[in-house]
């Protein structure tokens, strides 16, 4: 079977090669990106820098298109992250690549070290073989018995003096500086290296087949990139493009700011604590029961309606959007979003490549200093319950500023909720991620 | 509803604690919970020292304050569970000063005393019920001889909200109890001065809480 060596690009250049299903998985010791959950593979997939005619011809490559079906770019993001969940289609990251892409127009070839016999080893980065894999290759990863060994033969062939040496390490990209400049200590380096599978040796008995960085790029199944970044907004270097969607917040040279005032959210729902409705009653209850203090469960119950209790087991998912560069305490965060919350606000305000964040703060009815920029996951560690409710209305008296000196004045908004929040004990929560 | 000058006090020095302690390294904006936290505390404060601030607050002028202390949003991975305590009791009295405009019930615990009385009194409630108690009204009472011991020897300090799970008894009694005669006031007042840091509007001041406690 024809191998496609599809390798695509994210928006912070890092290159992974795709595997479908039908293609012999490489040799090499080298594990496949592991997708966890939905929300954070379908993030992996919309950062992708593949247009909608690149993910249509993936698709049809992995079968997954129909005639009778008409797949929008969502369409193919859905389907792309479906198939990563279920592996039909693995995925590998290409960590040396970029290096080599750069070094194209230097020639830059791989080192070669000549043994007896007519014998040649090509030392290459590991990922490489993911390009293209030639016959004979050795790797050494967690193995030092045989990585020493290997490289005492070529030591006492004389074919690993101190020129060779050096240019291995120099052209393989090392994710740590090699200490001490003597020779022992280059050797012991290279070994290291061999031994965490960061290198690989292919030994050509006959005519040359291995990798160069002129041939790695395989244009003929390269995806090319889209244009437009989709990342996140928290990473370095990452440079936002314009929001196409309306609204104050999603303008980016905008900021709130209400400095002289106390007037700020609030939500509309009245709850009086001590003559509760029955329905009030069992979820402050069950919010007493989960750790919540008297006036955090008054405020829950203000926030929403509809109070039902949900089971959660180890390993579910929990959400909250946050600003960039906070890391939110589990310990203290009353308003969460479960899996199945999160995905109706996915489906709703993430349009274009960007997220809507007006309309996500309408939707959860997020306070002025939340931007909604980032969201922080969590996942469930014991079996426990949850407390849902429906997100009620809340008002917001703000003002935006621009830096040039424009502002708006001061606006009152309202936000109409409608998403579905959750409330756990957070003793049952750990946090993912940042 | 009480508007003291206990209370303005009060309210003054706990935005102070908050402004010169946590929020101390932050700038006033709206962009970030610690920045729109300093608008808030600084608003109640100015007010408090101008006695240009009747309790309570109304509700619109203290959004910021409400939904930051809910959602836990002054806190990172990084702090630390005192830290926490610490920073939520400063925030909790300023809610339960300006928000429900109560008494607080502080150190160096004047008014202990009183709460022990309290406690006894609610425990003589649940002993002398007209009905045969619950299971919960029944593990009520050793936790209120436990509570009431620690409280005595000053090992707890109230508001003890979030511990509130350690005395489930307490959650499942609360609406049980409400047929037993004087049940819930006695209930409420308990919960209040032991998980919730605040004292009964008539205990004005010491002479008021001894004369409301001495012949419960």
């Amino acid at each position: 079977m024809r191998s496609h060596n599809i390798i695509v690009q994210d928006d912070l250049s890092n290159h992974f090669r795709l595997y479908l299903q039908h293609e012999a998985l490489t040799r090499a010791p080298i594990e496949p990106e592991y997708f966890s959950d939905d929300v954070y593979t379908r993030q992996f997939v919309s950062r992708l820098r593949v247009d909608h005619q690149g993910w249509l011809r993936i698709l049809h490559l992995a079968s997954e298109t129909s005639m009778n079906r008409h797949f929008t770019l969502h369409d193919c993001w859905d389907a792309i992250t479906a198939i990563l969940r279920r592996g039909t289609i693995r995925v590998y990251r290409l960590t040396h690549l970029n290096r080599h892409y750069r070094r194209q127009n230097e020639k830059n070839h791989y080192p070669i070290i000549d043994g007896t016999q007519g014998v040649h080893y090509h030392f290459i980065p590991t990922t490489a073989l993911l390009v293209h894999e030639p016959g004979e290759t050795r790797f050494f990863k967690n193995d030092p018995e045989q990585a020493t060994q290997f490289i005492q033969v070529l030591t006492q062939q004389q074919a690993l003096n101190e020129g060779p040496l050096v240019s291995i390490l120099n052209a393989i990209v090392l994710k740590w500086p090699i200490g001490g400049t003597q020779h022992p200590q280059r050797i012991a380096a290279l070994i290291r290296i061999m031994v965490s599978g960061e290198v690989a040796v292919v030994i050509d008995r006959a005519p040359m087949a291995v990798p160069t960085s002129s041939n790695m790029a395989l244009s003929e199944e390269i995806i090319e990139p889209k244009p437009a970044t989709l990342g996140p907004h928290e990473e370095p270097g990452y440079v936002p493009k314009e929001n196409p969607h309306s609204g104050l917040h999603n303008q980016a040279a905008l900021t709130p700011d209400f400095q002289t005032s106390a007037d700020s959210f609030k939500t509309t729902r009245q709850v009086d604590m001590r003559t509760l409705s029955p329905e009030d009653e069992v979820a402050a209850e069950a919010l007493d029961e989960q750790g919540w203090d008297k006036d955090k469960v008054e405020q829950v119950l203000k926030s929403g309606d509809n109070f039902t209790e949900t089971p959660y087991q180890a390993g579910d998912k929990l959400y909250g959007f946050n600003t960039a560069g906070r890391a939110r305490n589990l310990d203290n965060s009353a308003y969460l979003l479960d899996e199945t919350g999160m995905n109706e606000v996915q489906e709703k305000y993430f349009r274009q490549g960007h997220w809507d964040k007006e309309g996500v703060k309408d939707y959860l009815a997020l306070p002025c200093f939340n931007s909604a920029s980032t969201i922080d996951a969590m996942k469930v560690t014991k079996p426990t319950t949850g407390i849902q409710s429906t997100i009620g209305k809340a008002t917001e008296l703000l003002r935006y500023d621009a830096p040039d000196g424009y502002t708006t004045g001061t606006l009152g908004k309202i936000m109409g909720g409608g998403g579905r929040q959750t409330t756990l004990d957070p003793s049952a929560l750990k946090l993912l991620g940042k | 509803m009480p508007n003291t000058e206990e209370q303005r006090l009060d309210l003054i020095e706990n935005c102070t604690l908050l402004l010169e302690g946590p929020l101390k390294p932050f700038k006033q904006t709206d962009n970030t919970a610690e920045g729109r936290m300093i608008t808030q505390c600084q608003w109640l404060k100015e007010r408090a020292e101008n006695h240009d601030l009747p309790l309570p607050v109304k509700e619109g002028k203290l959004g910021s304050l409400l939904y930051i202390y809910t959602n836990g949003e002054l806190f990172t991975a990084t702090s630390t569970k005192d830290e926490i305590r610490r920073v939520e009791t400063m925030m909790q009295r300023i809610i339960r000063l300006a928000y429900k405009g109560q008494l607080l019930m502080k150190p160096p615990y004047i008014y202990t005393p009183y709460a022990l009385r309290s406690i006894d009194a609610l425990i003589t409630v649940l002993e002398t019920a007209p009905r045969p108690l619950s299971q919960y009204e029944q593990g009520l009472i050793p936790d209120l001889k436990e509570i009431k011991q620690l409280l005595d020897e000053g090992k707890i300090e109230p508001p003890l909200g979030a511990y509130k799970p350690r005395y489930p008894n307490f959650i499942k009694a609360e609406r049980s109890i409400r047929d037993i005669p004087n049940g819930k006031d006695y209930f409420f007042t308990v919960s209040d001065l032991i998980f919730n840091g605040v004292r009964p509007d008539s205990w004005l001041t010491v002479e008021d809480a001894d004369r409301d406690t001495r012949r419960l």
